[in-house]
């Protein structure tokens, strides 16, 4: 009988993984101890000292009782009842379930657009040393990341307001669907499939739902009135997101692969959209990822700004305590935009490292 | 006797090149004197007022002939008289009230970038330094679960819940501390990922044979080196504090005003639920710049009141920008092309 070596026989019992997927084990295995780690968080600085504050002597012995209790309530969705306000004795789950569809169609349009914006100008604006293209894409970045989106999403407001009306017929600053009165004046009736004005049947998209009842007209105001939105939420985000991302263009451009490149004759243009956008790439998709938090707070503004039934005016609603009951929406909807973006932050940890496995990251 | 390698000696004081002489080599840029020049202005604006304004520069005073707004009120311009208009709403002259508010949010700037720069660089450069170390992944942990929370949500929810447990705990001193902590994460992760590559330079290696102990090491060459995310990153920062002092009263005051009876239909600002300012006529950028929003640009009635929103919005760019350009020109001054 022929011995193995002990090393062989380890080799031959444990399927070796590739680096690929050793690192998406790995990363992922992170993802549900920085969860635990913001529920920590969100239970100390939020939960605990209101319950300090109902229950005066609640102890050490109980502190993880009650986190335990507190955190299962928030992760099987008992988060309680809307009390006043226009949601009356509507739970917090079925309120945030019928306005996560705006906001998802807002957001993802309104990401789509940035992304296709912000890429090629930051590419352009890192790279050019020209100044009439360097100064503008920096100070431009500079002093427009500065001004509030609320003033930015004014203006645009200000600037189509009459225009729109005199178009469509209706408001532009009355929510993603058409406004009641249009409604009413165009179909005599409200559909059926429209909720309480603000809400569409069956998949909650405005826009898609209108398709799907051939309502086009409904559709297309729904549509143009999204891409207002998404047009003023990328336009901000990406002045905000220009600065780092021009950053990384600059680094990238310096390099000495590129610089030889450069000094044996490579055109510009190869130089710029093949070999740097592609070492950037990874980078940019990291940068993008953390500066999600900064592309809801934009969101949350825009859709409080024109009037949208979506989980940003109900954010506006809950932080300003317009009486819609106790803090628990606030560590709700922290927990969710928290798991969005470890999701976001995962997903794109993963993708950068299939672009390229250098660029990983500690994990 | 052991013969080990000598560590490196400093020059003599009078062989090391004065400030003039440096700065003859290497004059500052026209973004770095800019940003001087900006943040001077506001540096002299800040001080001048709270000498010219004493105990007054804590609230204001509002007209009520001019609270409510153009056509029911006449409108005010800038003229000699008030040089920046009169702001409807608070009723009051912007020229002397943005004068009030400099010190206090050049205050707010400074103190909350101290504790972010603070915290974010020393932790961010001891967990580069010491790569793959326990500490270095704690603080990678702890700042990548932190980015997570956006962190205009969780100031505001911070406030509320300080609200029940220490009312008098809900101000503009504990409103700088929270987001300087809040802040940090970003920092310190920028810090750590150049902070590791420095690490790793030739330099350093040869500083480390030379016999330089790990504290010059760290002080003299890799803290000095791994300052080049920190200039990008402060501009940035500047983002969120002027987002939530400005639209959190906005949409208060302006999107859904709480109903007082018997007010009249015009706005009367009011404070905000769990604001860090003690009251509604505390001057603020950002609460002025919530009520010019509203009051400035009704496109309902197609007029535009420019001033309302222009001077407080270019005294917050102002403010920011000066810090920007600094940033910029230091950049500047240490690479040939600002990031």
């Amino acid at each position: 009988m022929r011995l193995r070596s002990p090393s062989a026989l380890a080799a031959r019992r444990a399927p070796r993984l590739s680096p690929f997927a050793r690192f998406v084990v790995r990363r992922a295995l992170v993802v549900p101890a920085q969860f635990l780690f913001v529920l920590v968080l969100l239970y100390l600085v939020i939960a605990y000292p209101e319950n300090l504050f109902e229950h005066s002597q609640l102890g050490f012995g109980n502190f993880f009782v009650t986190f335990y209790q507190w955190a299962g309530n928030l992760l099987v969705g008992n988060w309680g009842i809307a009390q006043e306000g226009s949601y009356p004795h509507v739970t917090w789950l079925q309120l945030y379930l019928y306005c996560l569809p705006n906001s998802v169609e807002l957001g993802a349009i309104a990401l789509g657009l940035a992304a296709a914006i912000a890429y090629p100008i930051s590419l352009v604006s890192g790279w050019s040393r020209r100044p009439g293209v360097d100064l503008p894409g920096r100070f431009g970045s500079l002093v427009l990341a500065y001004v509030p989106p609320l003033v930015f999403g004014t203006l645009i407001l200000s600037a189509i307001f009459f225009d729109f009306y005199r178009t469509f017929h209706d408001l532009p600053d009355n929510g993603l669907l058409p406004s009641p009165t249009w409604i009413q004046n165009t179909y005599h009736t409200i559909p059926t499939w429209v909720i309480n004005d603000e809400f569409t049947r069956p998949t909650g998209l405005p826009v898609l739902d209108g398709a799907l009842h051939h309502a086009w007209l409904f559709a297309e105001i729904a549509l143009i009135k999204t891409l207002i939105q998404a047009l003023v939420i990328s336009l901000v985000f990406v002045a905000v997101f220009l600065r780092p991302a021009r950053a990384v263009v600059v680094q990238a451009s310096q390099e000495r692969h590129i610089v030889g490149a450069r000094a044996r004759g490579v055109p510009e243009r190869v130089l710029l959209w093949k070999h740097t956008a592609a070492r950037v790439r990874p980078t940019m998709l990291m940068t993008f990822a953390l500066a999600i938090p900064t592309f809801l707070a934009i969101q949350f503004t825009v859709e409080v700004l024109f009037a949208d039934a979506g989980i940003g005016s109900l954010v506006f609603l809950i932080l300003t305590g317009s009486g819609l009951g106790g803090l628990e929406p606030v560590e709700v909807l922290l927990m969710l935009v928290a798991v969005f973006v470890l999701v976001t932050l995962f997903l794109v940890d993963v993708v950068a490292f299939w672009v390229d496995p250098r660029g990983a990251r500690a994990w | 006797m052991v013969n080990g390698p000598s560590p490196p000696t400093e020059p003599a004081r009078a062989d090391r090149p004065t400030l003039r002489e440096r700065l003859g080599r290497r004059p500052l840029g026209a973004e770095l004197w800019a940003g001087l020049v900006l943040l001077t202005l506001y540096g002299v604006g800040a001080v001048s007022a709270l000498v010219y304004f004493g105990a007054g520069i804590n609230g204001f005073t509002p007209n009520p002939a001019w609270v409510p707004p153009p056509p029911i009120a006449p409108v005010h311009g800038p003229s000699w008289a008030h040089p920046f208009g009169v702001l409807s709403g608070f009723g009051v002259g912007l020229f002397t009230v943005l004068w009030k508010a400099t010190p206090w949010d050049v205050a707010i700037v400074a103190g909350v970038l101290a504790i972010d720069v603070a915290l974010g660089v020393l932790l961010g450069t001891f967990a580069g330094m010491y790569e793959g170390s326990a500490f270095d992944a704690a603080v990678v942990f702890v700042t990548d679960s932190l980015t997570a929370v956006p962190s205009f949500i969780l100031v505001v929810g911070l406030f509320a819940a300080l609200e029940f447990l220490a009312p008098a705990r809900v101000n503009l001193a504990t409103f700088v501390l929270v987001f300087g902590l809040l802040l940090w994460p970003a920092t310190a992760r920028a810090v750590r990922e150049r902070a590791r590559i420095v690490a790793r330079e030739p330099y350093i290696e040869s500083a480390r044979a030379a016999g330089a102990p790990p504290r010059r090491v760290y002080a003299r060459h890799l803290l000095p080196n791994s300052l080049d995310p920190l200039l990008a990153r402060i501009p940035l920062d500047l983002v969120p504090i002027f987002f939530v002092l400005t639209v959190f009263p906005w949409e208060w005051n302006c999107i859904n005003p709480p109903y007082v009876a018997g007010a009249p239909f015009w706005l009367v600002p009011t404070l905000v639920p769990n604001s860090p300012l003690p009251t509604v006529n505390f001057p603020e950028y950002g609460n002025l710049l919530s009520i010019g929003v509203c009051e400035g640009m009704p496109y309902l009635t197609g007029q535009v009141y420019w001033w309302m929103v222009f001077f407080p919005l270019a005294a917050i760019v102002g403010l920011s920008a000066g810090i920007a350009l600094v940033c910029d020109g230091i950049e500047q001054r240490m690479h040939r092309t600002p990031l």
